[in-house]
This record gives structure tokens, sequence and C-alpha cells, in this order.
């Protein structure tokens, strides 16, 4: 179900964008088209330690600030979001086929009227981080109630002393959790 | 590839069925005929194989006292553990009837290639048991050694064991 995926473009660097972010570096762009033609757009937040947030969402939609809360409703009774998520993934692999010090993060955003805990979008990705990402490469890592995972380099484990009790600081201060509000 | 093969491999040269019957019929017959001779023969050239092929392995997966897997090795290494407990009773217990053929008065009295069979075939089976342990030993050590008071409240570390639990077999992974 999750085999095939859209050919993504990297945009680069978004160099219009600042954050206030704590630990945020840069923003990275990519973007592909479905088999309708609809672009999407998929960000990936870089902050400290390789440290890598990944969203996405259709591009018509990105000033909308609950771009990430609404379905787009595109694939109605079919599995083509499914290559859709998939895709995302390969954004995640393109920094990671550069550098195995990669880490990555994601929240399942709610739905309008979904609690945030354990949400229908975390249950999907995180059961496909699991299969896709093998344990010997990554730490995987859940905070269900705020629907929270996080795929830690094994190489930066074994590299960096205490790396998980560093990231995670570095998370609480990005966030400031558990009030997270955030996306994919 | 090799690592693959090996362990699917497991029970086709020698399998328990036949170590049980030779074992059985060594402890049994009253006097060892030319037969049991040539069989203990034969069998001898197999187990060394085998046991040449399941150093081969250990070196392979364990090298240097390393866990060394691979994006190959993992899932038939995987798979194979989560189906070891039959091989390892079965291996803890072939091993313990060797024992007890080596310990027994009659085992002097046997020919010499017939006791070079039991003596291989105990080594091979305790090479077995061995195998599982590390595995079992080497699976473990995938799972980050965080202390959950490093962690903050909430966060669930998935281990290994989970993963595989959680994960849908289909699937291949991407790296």
């Amino acid at each position: 179900m999750f085999d095939s995926f859209y050919k993504i473009n990297y945009l680069g660097p978004n160099t219009s964008r600042a954050s206030n972010k704590k630990h945020f570096k840069r923003e990275h762009l990519f973007n592909f088209r479905d088999s309708n033609q609809v672009l999407y757009t998929i960000s990936l937040e870089e902050f400290e330690y390789k440290t890598f947030e990944v969203s996405f969402c259709l591009h018509k939609d990105i000033n909308r600030k609950d771009r990430f809360n609404t379905l787009s409703g595109l694939y109605k009774g079919t599995t083509k979001a499914t290559k859709v998520i998939r895709t995302c993934v390969e954004a995640m692999l393109f920094f990671y086929k550069k550098d195995k010090n990669c880490s990555f993060m994601f929240i399942g955003a709610s739905l309008t009227n979904e609690p945030e805990e354990n949400t229908k979008r975390f249950r999907i990705y995180s059961l496909l981080m699991k299969n896709l990402f093998p344990p010997y490469a990554f730490s995987h890592y859940e905070r269900k109630d705020l629907s929270f995972y996080l795929l830690l380099s094994k190489n930066q484990e074994q590299s960096i002393p205490s790396f998980p009790k560093k990231v995670w600081q570095m998370i609480n201060e990005i966030y400031v959790l558990p009030s997270v509000k955030k996306i994919l | 590839m090799q690592t693959t093969q090996t362990i699917s491999n497991f029970g086709n040269d020698v399998s328990f069925a036949n170590l049980s019957d030779f074992l059985n019929s060594v402890l049994n017959e009253k006097k060892l005929s030319f037969k049991l001779r040539f069989s203990a023969y034969k069998f001898n050239r197999k187990i060394k194989k085998a046991c040449k092929e399941l150093e081969k392995m250990h070196k392979v997966i364990f090298n240097g006292g390393e866990f060394k897997i691979t994006s190959n090795s993992y899932q038939p290494l995987r798979h194979f553990f989560d189906n070891s407990i039959d091989t390892l009773n079965n291996s803890r217990n072939m091993s313990m009837y060797c024992q007890k053929i080596i310990e027994s008065e009659k085992f002097s009295s046997l020919p010499k290639i017939v006791k070079s069979s039991i003596h291989l075939s105990d080594r091979y089976l305790n090479l077995w048991i061995d195998f599982i342990y590390k595995t079992k030993e080497g699976l473990k050590s995938l799972t980050s050694e965080v202390k959950p008071s490093e962690l903050p409240k909430g966060v669930r570390l998935l281990t290994e064991d989970d993963l595989w639990k959680e994960r849908n077999k289909a699937y291949q992974f991407v790296i």
C-alpha cells in the first residue's frame, strides 16, 4: 500500500522564512504533483542535532492557518492518499541518504473537532515509520498524548553522549511541551 | 545473502529428525551394524559441513563480539528468532541426549566413527544454542539504552521487539 510515491523536487532552503522557534536553523522545501496534477508542498524544518520536522500540505492552502487540520477530500474512498504520504518519506530519505546522522520528527495533526491525543493521522504516520525505518538505523519514540513521533539517528546516539536526553530537551524548548499546536 | 540462505537452510541438511533417529539407533542397538557405521560416516560429513556454515554465519553476524546487522540480514534473522523456541528446546534436549550417550558405559565401546558422530552432533547443537542466545542479546542491543528518567513524562521508547510486533511484515524497510 505504501510502496509507490511521486517524484519530488527539492526547491532548496526557504530563505524568506524566519522562525521564532528555538534551535531553528532553516526550512527546506520540496514539491510534487499527484496523478491529478494537484501540487503539494513538503516542508522539513531543520533544527540542531540535524533533526528535521516534517510537514506537508496542499500548495494552494500554504497560507491557511488550518492547513494541517483539514482533509483535502481528494482521495475519498480510495487508497491514493497513501502514495502522497509515502512521498513525504522520500523527502526524509533525501536528507538521510546524504547524511546518516539525520533524525526526524512529526506531529500527527488533529482534524477539526478531533482531540490532540493519538490522532488519526498520528496512527497512520507512526505505523508507516515502524514499517519503513528499521530499528538498527533509528530509535523510535512516541508521545501519544500529543501525537508526536521521533526517529532518532542511531549513529548520533552512539557518538554523542546522552543524545536522546539532549534532543528531548531541545524538543521541549521548541514546542514548549505539552501545549503543542503544530502539525504534520 | 549467505546469512539468509544459511538461516533458511537450517534443518534441511541436518534435521532434528535425522539427528534423533541416528542417536536413537546408537543408544538402542545392541550390536552396531555396518549399516550404522556407514550412516555415521555419511552423517559426519554432513554435520561437519553444517557446523562450518553455522560458524561462518556466526562470524558474519557476531563479528568480533559485535552484533552486525544489515538490511539483508535483519528480517530473516528476526523471522528465525521468532520461530526459534522449538529449535532451542530441541537443541537442548538433543544435546542432553548426546551427553547421556557420552556418559554411558556403552560409549567407550563404540566405534571411533560413531563416537565422533556423537561429539560432532553435540558441538553442532551447542552452536545453535549459542547462536540463538547471542541473537536474542543482539536484538536486545538494538533498543536504545536511554534511562526512562532521561525522557520527558509520557514519552515511550519503542523497543526492537515492540517495533517488530507492531509492523506489517509485508513491508520492506526503505534503508
